[in-house]
């Protein structure tokens, strides 16, 4: 005899439902992937966020930035530049003290852009790579990140005016840090001036002593100095500064929105697909399936759609992040970081809202009667 | 659990059987007493609305009796856990509906398949018993026909080699051939009376056809949810 043809399967049973009223399956999956888009987008661009700031804190082979302590914002440490070096360098281990004052100013017709003042002497050792020009020498030449060249559309050689003044177009140049590509160094005399904080840097760049044992290091300057706190790693960013935990903050509550909107809306569906298969479920209890194999299908069927928003929501939500790019304010900030962490993220919310969606229509579907449902209509 | 020296035969012992609805006005079965030999091809037959459809469903453990005792194949239905019922239902009893109840979505072969996937048959083990199943009903041709697509005939058909998916020694079938011309009945009722005498199978056969409940070894008659001829 011929034995050809597909075994049944439970999963076969599950595609061949949702396909069967494939409108139904294809909105539902969209609405949930609505959600599932908002978590994929905020997080990616919450991740570059991150991601950027740990460039930042490393770049140039530091390893570490120090700010005052308590500050009540990043940009709002302020700490003497040459004491505060001196007590550095005095820490064992550390090697070497970049200061650096860090303020937001309105340039040209551009309302705010990232100013950092450097001593003349550190912008070579700060590590950015000159594109053209040359580094600053006198007191009102400055240099344009690349991104801040193309908005202002200033090259070396340029004038550009800052608060009413005039500075001259050093040269410009490019880092691995995004926001830095997107400032404009200034010598620091110069800002520490313009910004009223005479002698004051923000943050020192922080180099230690090759294989020097970092976090240590910067514990002992915290415990040496209370004033000062030391910021290793991105994860450590919220000594000094809120701002990405806030943003962490908003990625865990657009997702708790997420699959509380996610998983009514599959519920719903789900509700409706036991309904109307009453009299199925009851011929699948007669012929003896248990009520644990029938939640089981049920809940698959609920997977099925939830899987299908993770993929259209991932897919739309890393598209919308992307688009951040051609918005200039965002763009100057971060570059989105697409990673495997944030698409486990939809993964998992599409999975627990589909759960959650099929506990009451699986409840139902459980308490069907048999020889009441083959009445049915 | 069949092994276990038991009073109850191997057929099918029902005593004192009542299943009431809306509050006791509806009667169904209403202290039905029945003995069924285990082997034995018996027919019901009865007016409509006399319970026919709901003594099948008590007996195939679909339902549960208000009161009185049941034993099928030995085992006592009345004292039964839900899993226990379930284990019945897939194992002991085949059950071909008057409608034939199949699953719209699925080919013939996969509604074959329903109850050996529910009982964790395993994948080819599956496809090879409900080939066989399609082939023993003739519908080998038709087996990725869905239900809509085949005659009344056939998918009654079908219902029985669904009912005999995973080998019960009892067949309960409900007017199997009520939707069909008396040639295709004869012929059905010749695939059941083969089946039964293959394989020693129970066969309870309702039906208000005289024709087919000639062709049982014993008739039972039934009126207002009771056996009007002492069948116990
Ligand atoms: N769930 C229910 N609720 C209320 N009344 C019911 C229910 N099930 C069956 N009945 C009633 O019980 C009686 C017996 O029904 P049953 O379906 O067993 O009859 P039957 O002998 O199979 O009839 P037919 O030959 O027409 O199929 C009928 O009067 C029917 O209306
Ligand atoms: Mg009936």
């Amino acid at each position: 005899m011929r034995v050809d043809g597909h075994p049944l399967t439970l999963l076969g049973m599950t595609t061949r439902r949702l396909c069967r009223r494939p409108m139904r399956s294809a909105l539902t999956a969209l609405g949930v992937a609505i959600g599932v888009v908002a978590i994929v987008s905020l997080s990616t661009i919450v991740r570059g966020l991150w991601r950027t700031t740990d460039q930042a804190i490393h770049f140039g082979d530091a390893d570490m930035f120090v700010f005052q302590a308590g500050a009540a914002a990043d940009l709002l440490s302020t700490l003497e530049e040459d004491e505060t070096r001196a007590r550095l360098l005095s820490t064992p281990g550390v090697s070497r003290a970049v200061g650096s004052l860090w303020h937001i100013l309105p340039v040209e017709d551009r309302p705010f852009l990232l100013v950092l003042g450097l001593q003349v002497e550190d912008v070579a050792a700060f590590g950015a790579e000159l594109v053209s020009g040359h580094y600053p020498q006198a007191e009102d030449d400055v240099m344009l990140g690349t991104m801040a060249s193309r908005l202002l559309g200033k090259r070396a050689g340029d004038a550009v005016t800052m608060q009413g003044r005039t500075y001259r177009v050093a040269g410009v140049f490019e880092t691995s840090v995004v926001f830095y590509n997107g400032a404009i160094i200034l010598p620091l005399p110069t800002l520490q001036r313009l910004a009223g904080k005479p002698g004051c840097v923000t943050l020192f760049q922080t180099y230690c002593e090759e294989d020097a044992n970092v976090s240590a290091i910067a514990d002992r300057v915290e415990s040496d100095h209370p004033d000062l706190v030391a910021v290793a790693s991105v994860s450590e960013y919220t000594k000094v500064d809120q701002g990405l935990e806030i943003a962490n903050g908003m990625v865990w509550t657009v997702t708790f929105i997420a699959v509380v909107i996610g998983s009514i809306i599959v519920a719903n569906t789900m509700w409706m697909s036991v309904l109307e298969r009453t009299r199925e479920i009851g011929i699948l209890r007669a012929v003896g399936w248990s009520r644990r194999r029938i939640v089981f299908m049920i809940v698959l069927e609920a997977a099925g759609l939830g899987l299908g928003a993770c993929v259209i929501g991932s897919a739309l939500g890393m598209v919308l992040a992307w688009s951040t790019k051609w918005l200039p304010v965002s763009s100057l900030f971060m570059e989105p970081a697409y990673d495997a962490a944030t698409l486990l993220l939809a993964l998992g919310v599409a999975l627990l809202l589909s759960m959650l969606g099929a506990v009451m229509p699986a409840w139902r579907a459980a308490r069907i009667l048999p020889a009441e449902a083959l009445r049915y209509e | 659990m069949s092994d276990a020296p038991t009073v109850h035969t191997r057929g099918i012992s029902a005593c004192g059987l009542v299943k009431h609805y809306e509050g006791g006005r509806v009667r169904a079965v209403d202290g039905l007493d029945l003995t069924i030999d285990a082997g034995e091809f018996v027919a019901i037959c009865g007016p409509s609305g006399c319970g026919k459809t709901t003594l099948l469903n008590l007996l195939a453990a679909v339902d549960r009796p208000d009161s009185g005792s049941l034993s099928v194949d030995g085992q006592v239905l009345t004292e039964m856990s839900e899993t226990g019922i379930d284990t019945f239902r897939r194992v002991t009893v085949g059950l071909v509906f008057q409608l034939h109840n199949l699953l719209p979505d699925l080919s013939a072969l996969e509604n074959v398949q329903v109850p050996l996937l529910g009982a964790g048959v395993s994948r080819n083990e599956r496809l090879k018993r409900a080939s066989a199943l399609l082939e023993r009903v003739d519908l080998l041709d038709r087996k990725d026909a869905l239900p809509a697509a085949l005659s009344g005939g056939e998918r009654q058909r079908v219902a029985i080699a669904r009912a005999l998916a995973n080998r019960p020694s009892i067949l309960l079938a409900d007017e199997p051939t009520g939707a069909l011309d008396s040639r295709n009945g004869q012929r059905l009722l010749d695939l059941l009376d083969d089946l039964q005498r293959e394989n020693g199978t129970t066969l309870v056969v309702v039906t208000h056809e005289q024709s087919v409940a000639s062709r049982a070894g014993r008739i039972l008659n039934m009126l207002d949810g009771r056996m009007t001829d002492g069948a116990a």
